[in-house]
């Protein structure tokens, strides 16, 4: 049989394909009379096989719980870094507690009545070494040392008693310090004077 | 074959029903919905599913015996494992145009017909002796596999027509309602699937028992 060939009282290709389904049909008739087959008894268990391999799939409740408890895990998350992002350095500056916003000052005490304070407080950019002094202005542009200078890799230098206990009434703060490309920064100063 | 939406929506499988529909007695509609709901890991529907599939092991035997018996016993299970595995590898592509079995019908005729083709394609073996040759298939075979490899080679809509219509014994106007498609444009989807076909025939030619390119 041609399929190419002209046809000649019908199409020989649908004759064909006729006799081919008729065919097949014959033969899956047939094969659902059979008894048995080889490998019959086997199909379940090869399908079973099949289907234990496959990564379990979740049921659509069992998506639902999924996608809920990260839902509540991602909450939970979002308010502990809420509850705890960590504290700004306490820094006395007028105005209280200040972020170090990079910006190179002197804090200036919050308060300063009949004592120093317990620290010398300054902002600036991280990661450089700052020195810190204490000095007493005095007549002609002249000036003591009461300390320092000192090396401080942070943004603060505590002061203990005895050191202030010998201090003027009036001191002036200077912090300077040298960048990461070697250019010193002119010192930043403050002046320091108790009230009583 | 591709999903189609003419099919009429069943009731969904229950595994509480205590009367569930014989395997034998489900529509393609059915079929479908089986599909669907053993892919979803329905435990109920693939034992059902599993049932359905009973026909591949006995499909293959026929086929077997059609082709001359090329393969033993031994090598017939081992078919009807591969055949069961490709078919579920597929089953999201089944679309309920026809039942399961039939569906099924088409992978063990590739499956048997691709392992006779490799092993015509090695050569003979020494431990094969004279009195166990491999049987030639018959002529009969190779045409019917001729035809289905051009049917394979239509697209998936042309193909399915053409099934529907000769395979199934379907009219254009059951083709129409299974495919959802006037009665008219059937025909005329049908005609053009059988001049693609003719085409694709034509690019082959015999050659003694058998067909070459």
């Amino acid at each position: 049989m041609d399929p190419m060939k002209p046809n000649r009282g019908g199409d020989e290709l649908e004759r064909m394909l006729d006799e081919l389904g008729k065919l097949e049909r014959e033969e899956r008739r047939a094969g659902e009379e059979l008894p048995d087959a080889p490998g019959l008894r086997n199909v379940e268990r090869v399908l079973e096989d099949v289907w234990a391999e496959e990564p379990q799939q979740a049921s659509p409740r069992r998506t639902w719980i999924y996608w809920g408890a990260l839902a509540a895990a991602a909450a939970a998350l979002i308010a502990w870094v809420l509850l705890h992002q960590p504290t700004p350095p306490a820094m006395n500056g007028t105005t209280g507690e200040m972020l170090n916003d990079g910006v190179f000052r002197v804090l200036h005490p919050a308060s300063l009545e009949a004592s120093w304070p317990d620290r010398i407080q300054w902002s600036g950019p991280e990661g450089v070494t700052y020195s810190v002094r204490v000095v007493e202005e005095q007549p002609a542009g002249a000036e003591r040392v009461l300390l320092g200078p000192q090396q401080v890799r942070g943004f603060e230098l505590p002061l203990s008693a005895e050191t202030t206990r010998t201090w003027p009434k009036r001191v002036r703060v200077d912090v300077e310090y040298r960048r990461k490309d070697g250019r010193q920064v002119p010192p930043k100063s403050d002046w320091w004077e108790l009230a009583h | 074959m591709s999903r189609l939406p003419a099919t009429p929506e069943p009731e969904p499988f229950d595994d509480k029903d205590t009367r569930p529909r014989p395997v034998e007695d489900m529509t393609h509609a059915d079929d479908l919905l089986l599909a669907r709901e053993a892919l979803s890991g329905s435990a109920f529907a693939r034992k059902r599913f599993a049932e359905r599939m009973r026909c591949v092991p006995r499909y293959l035997c026929v086929l077997n015996g059609r082709m001359g018996r090329p393969f033993q016993d031994h090598e017939l299970e081992d078919l009807a494992q591969e055949t069961l595995i490709e078919i579920w590898r597929r089953l999201d592509s089944y679309a309920g145009l026809a039942s399961m079995p039939t569906w099924a019908y088409r992978f063990c005729q590739q499956v048997l017909s691709s392992r006779l083709r490799s092993r015509q394609r090695r050569p003979p073996s020494l431990e094969l002796s004279d009195a166990d040759p491999i049987p030639a298939p018959s002529r009969t075979s190779l045409d019917h596999e001729h035809v289905h490899n051009a049917l394979d080679r239509l697209r998936q809509r042309d193909a399915d027509i053409i099934r529907l219509k000769h395979f199934e014994q379907l009219t254009f106007e059951e083709i129409a309602a299974r495919l959802g498609m006037p009665s008219s444009t059937a025909k005329a989807d049908y005609q053009r699937a059988l001049e693609r076909l003719r085409e694709l025939l034509g690019t082959w030619h015999k050659e003694g028992d058998g067909w070459t390119r």
